[in-house]
């Protein structure tokens, strides 16, 4: 009986932090499909946690160290595969199904970017963005906090750059 | 100047606020828990199981394994074969530990970092025994033949007859490279395409704190 309350508990969370995993899934797959699949695991891999999460870390934490490890470590793209079989040789951009620019246009055009960040780059780009701190970016990427600072100052720097570029080009 | 900045804030900004179209339902959410990972940890722990137990099961799979050591009786080899077959048994049993050791300690709320050590200190342990055993496998090979050629009066026979020793040798050069290259080759492609991004991002991970 308890796990059923634990299960819907833990739902509630999920649900509440649906935005989040959205922006990891955004962030290490090129198309909807491998979105939804890598969403998919991220909340296997959660609910298995789960109890382990309960009380012992803070809840940020163990929910970007999941994500994170899911999307670097566990989660492996699977070869592009096409939905509906039709394949068209001529326009090969429909092979992958492509996002849709449903978010804003210039964040569109950041997701493009940080797409070709390595896969370290893109969790330290997601934890300076999402305004971290130090020690729970070195808490969750495994670095020290000193140079969770120098590399967040390199973020930093390499996105403002990316801003100029693009004004300028 | 102060428009550069005004956008870098802005995208801060709009980062924060944003909202993503599809949403799942708290059904939806459901269903994936009941849904099976797909994660590659699972097929390397089965395989890695399954090449000890590959090396376990050689004496029984390989034909007339144990009148092999009758001949290595017949070459005064006799308690170097039982010792090697005996080293070859305690390295099994001590990287298996290691292994299991270390597949129990991967857990996915740990740091990027220690995730990636985990993950990969459990393959290494695997890949240092198959090193350990193709080492002795080759130490054996080259002590058995140095003995034959002494002892086995096939072998004296057939030296006598046409100078042909370099090209028994060669065939079974030949041979072991051909058996390492196919061992290579599987876990070039078994392994090295999970594997080798991890490595990677360990090592990326690594370099930021050198």
């Amino acid at each position: 009986m308890s796990s059923q309350k634990n299960e819907a508990d833990f739902v509630a969370l999920l649900n509440e932090n649906q935005n989040l995993l959205h922006k990891i899934c955004r962030m290490y797959t090129d198309s909807k499909a491998a979105h939804d699949d890598l969403f998919q695991e991220i909340s296997i891999q959660l609910w298995r946690s789960y109890d382990r999460f309960e009380g012992k870390s803070k809840f940020s934490t163990w929910m970007y160290r999941v994500g994170l490890n899911t999307a670097i470590t566990l989660y492996r793209k699977e070869k592009k595969r096409i939905d509906n079989g039709v394949l068209h040789e001529n326009t090969p951009q429909l092979m992958v199904q492509e996002y849709d620019t449903e978010i804003d246009e210039q964040l569109d055009w950041l997701y493009k970017k940080i797409n070709s960040f390595s896969e370290i780059d893109k969790a330290l780009t997601l934890l300076y963005l999402e305004d971290k701190k130090y020690d729970e970016i070195s808490e969750t990427l495994g670095i020290s906090s000193i140079n969770a600072r120098v590399k967040m100052n390199r973020i930093k720097k390499r996105l403002k750059e990316m801003i100029n570029d693009r004004k300028d080009g | 100047m102060i428009e550069k900045m005004d956008e870098f804030k802005s995208l801060k900004e709009k980062w924060a606020n944003q909202k993503f179209d599809k949403q799942y339902t708290v059904e939806e959410l459901n269903g994936f828990l009941q849904k099976k990972s797909k994660t590659s940890i699972k097929w390397i722990f089965y395989l890695s199981v399954a090449e000890f137990f590959l090396y376990i099961s050689f004496p029984f799979i390989i034909p007339n394994y144990y009148e092999s050591f009758d001949y290595y009786k017949s070459l005064n080899l006799f308690e170097f074969s039982i010792a090697t077959s005996i080293i070859g048994y305690i390295i099994l049993v001590y990287y298996m530990l290691r292994f299991f050791k270390n597949y129990k300690r991967i857990s996915v709320t740990d740091s990027v970092k220690g995730h990636l050590s985990t993950i990969l200190n459990t393959r290494r342990a695997v890949n240092q025994y198959i090193y350990f055993n193709l080492g002795i496998l080759l130490i054996f090979l080259i002590v058995v033949m140095f003995y034959a050629f002494k002892f086995d009066e096939n072998l004296i026979a057939l030296q006598q007859e046409n100078n042909s020793v370099i090209m028994i040798v060669f065939i079974i050069g030949l041979l072991v490279s051909l058996i390492i290259g196919v061992f290579g080759l599987f876990y070039y492609f078994v392994y090295g395409r999970f594997l080798n991004p991890l490595k990677k991002n360990e090592k990326e991970l690594m370099n930021i704190d050198n």
